[in-house]
């Protein structure tokens, strides 16, 4: 174990899920949060606020989750960080697929805002146990 | 979560809320544009903002905006800025949006998993004439001090807008509707569309019963369609009803435990949050050596086995699991990418209760969980439970016993138990019959249950006696607790249908000794008692 989960990088272009997002993760996760509205500005930040996790939004407009994924394990200082999608069309054989690009998990979309901190917590001590 | 986090997060939600008519209008305005210029800007513009709702109102709780926006968002998928949609596709997307406009008018009533306040179980609301027929006032006033006496709090209206106007930040447990007060035409106009479709979408969410003098036909097909589950005729019989409020209670706090079983571990990840957000308590495990140390100490109501792992394959893993006896009647869902029909066969014949593919809708899932799980619960606590008190059986309780046994001679926690039996039995028997005996008896053993810790475990013990464990506490904690529980209950009047009596109970305690036969420690309580 490196220890608990502090530092969590948010990308998500919607502004509401971005404000409940917040709440979630600061008020009630008590979690360091950088939020990017775009793929483009996580990727500018991304080096200097070092995330423990990336929490990266599947459907965003000009560079998707995807991209954004990818791009990410290409910078040396980012592809060791750990990156949970967030989207709405999962279903179960598409999880192989997010994996294989290099997500460690996925959460279904919409997500609870008060259990997202648990979830997280556990997707993360999962990857350090693993 | 804290008071101020709770109103912070209520706060949000309202901001949510509000903003919401400008997002539809919106949306709306941008689909006017897309349908009379079907071009790249105007189909990204209205794609975005459609993906948009759909994602956020789900977060905040507006489950069905949500599913509604996710269906336009389906539909649009066809079509690319070069490739219009026809008008068909078109008018329904209009029409879906008109239906999400509606929703948001309603949106302040909406039911939804994460944002509403949670169902207060101690809490009946009670609409009922004041001034009326004085029956209803005298069964009104005995409601009260019955439920109160049973840990619940009842809240009574005269007025229907009152009601309403409380339900959209209250939910109680259950309503009892007068509907003759209700049907009044002077009060509310029941044929308005609008007060109408407020008043189902309250009484449809929450177990709402109507009381009547009469039952005529037409009457009860309209209390249907207004969200009645259920409709008595006055005067209501107090204790039937209390009865009802408990078993609705109970449906309300029964918890799930599943175990997923699946070599990939982010599909169990998948899995296990899906469950979570569904309050399903899981475990989730990747091995079937880990599931079989869990099944015994997890006791599961359901569990979900992956068709194809590489070490034993979900078939032979349910196979081992029926061999076991106790395991014999746990429900098991298959999950699995596999359509082909034989296979499924093949599964179903090793005692596999479904199959559902894993590119199934969660919801289903989710639903198909809940029910194999609640009636494997059901038959399994008919086995374990009196029938008329709820009690555990006798033979349960021995083996709780010696699982407490064991943990003394582990650890040296000492465990008590305690026999009760109601006093002047005869008395009972001879002035009401058997009848009000049966009766005292499940509502003795509710008030227990009521006024006992959770940790407690209460069992019969011979048709008027309990047997009741105490974990971890020694003869006199057990003592003082029940002793307080004594004096409430002599304080507590028992009403047959005529008329009304005190009546009580006596006790015996024991604490576990060293060396102890699980026999001669009963003994040593059931002695005392007398």
């Amino acid at each position: 174990m490196e220890g608990s989960l502090k530092k969590i990088m948010l990308v998500e272009d919607e502004e509401d899920i971005r404000t409940i997002a917040k709440f979630s993760l600061e008020k009630l996760g008590n979690f360091s949060v950088q939020y990017c509205p775009s793929g483009k500005e996580a990727l500018a930040k991304v080096s200097e606020f070092a995330p423990d996790l990336i929490l990266l939004d599947m459907m965003m407009p000009e560079m998707d989750g995807i991209m954004t994924l990818k791009a990410l394990k290409d910078l040396p200082s980012a592809k060791h960080i750990p990156v949970v999608f967030m989207t709405a069309k999962v279903q179960a054989q598409e999880i192989e697929h997010y994996k294989s690009l290099g997500a460690v998990a996925v959460i279904p979309k919409p997500f609870n805002p008060k259990e997202l901190p648990k979830t997280l917590n556990q997707i993360w001590s999962a990857h350090q146990n693993g | 979560m804290a008071d101020t986090l709770d109103d912070e997060y209520e706060a949000l939600c309202e901001t949510y809320r509000k903003n919401l008519p400008d997002k539809i209008k919106e949306l709306q305005t941008s689909f006017h544009n897309l349908s009379s210029n079907w071009d790249l800007h105007n189909f990204l513009e209205f794609s975005s903002l459609t993906h948009k709702l759909s994602g956020s109102a789900g977060i905040y709780g507006y489950d069905s905006i949500s599913q509604k926006m996710a269906e336009v968002e389906a539909s649009l998928s066809r079509y690319n800025y070069d490739i219009p949609a026809e008008k068909q596709t078109l008018q329904d997307i209009e029409k879906k949006l008109t239906e999400v406009e509606n929703l948001i008018s309603n949106a302040k009533v909406e039911i939804s998993k994460s944002a509403i306040p949670q169902v207060q179980t101690n809490q009946v609301f009670v609409l009922k004439n004041p001034n009326n027929y004085s029956l209803e006032v005298e069964w009104a006033q005995k409601l009260i001090e019955q439920a109160s006496l049973y840990g619940y709090e009842v809240k009574t209206f005269n007025d229907i807008k009152l009601l309403l106007e409380t339900l959209t930040h209250e939910q109680p447990l259950a309503l009892l509707i007068d509907f003759d007060l209700l049907a009044d035409n002077s009060k509310i106009n029941l044929n308005d569309p609008t007060i109408r479709n407020m008043i189902k979408l309250h009484f449809k969410k929450t177990y709402t019963l109507f009381f009547a003098k009469s039952g005529e036909f037409e009457k009860r097909l309209n209390a249907v369609r207004l969200g009645c589950k259920n409709y008595l005729l006055t005067p209501l019989n107090v204790s039937d009803l209390i009865n009802e409020l408990d078993n609705l209670k109970q449906l309300w706090h029964s918890k799930f435990k599943a175990i997923i079983l699946d070599d990939s571990p982010d599909i169990l990840s998948y899995y296990s949050n899906l469950l979570t957000n569904a309050n399903i308590e899981n475990k989730a495990l990747s091995s079937f050596q880990e599931m079989e140390k869990e099944l015994h100490t997890f006791e599961p109501d359901v569990i979900l086995l992956d068709l194809n792992m590489p070490e034993c394959s979900g078939i032979e893993a349910a196979a081992i699991i029926r061999q076991q006896k106790i395991y014999e009647d746990v429900p098991i869902i298959f999950l699995s990418t596999e359509e082909n029909k034989n296979i499924q066969l093949q599964a179903m014949s090793v005692g596999a209760d479904d199959f559902v593919t894993k590119s199934a809708d969660a919801l289903h899932l989710i639903s198909t969980i809940r029910n194999k799980a609640s009636r494997y619960k059901k038959i399994k606590s008919l086995l374990i439970k009196n029938n008329l008190t709820g009690a555990f059986s006798y033979k349960f309780m021995c083996k709780q016993i010696e699982k407490n046994i064991d943990i003394f001679k582990k650890t040296h926690k000492n465990f008590s138990i305690c026999i009760t039996q109601i006093d002047n039995l005869n008395t009972v028997k001879e002035n009401y019959g058997y009848a009000v005996l049966d009766q005292l008896i499940a509502k003795l053993y509710m008030f227990l249950e009521t006024n006992l810790d959770s940790s407690r475990i209460i069992g019969t013990f011979s048709s008027y006696q309990f047997l009741i464990l105490f974990p971890d506490t020694d003869s006199q904690k057990a003592k003082a607790e029940m002793e307080k529980i004594q004096k409430e209950y002599q304080a507590t009047l028992q009403y047959t249908d005529v008329n009304a009596y005190v009546s009580s109970f006596s006790i015996g305690i024991a604490t576990y000794n060293k060396g102890e036969t699980i026999d001669e420690f009963i003994k040593t309580a059931a002695d005392k008692v007398l």
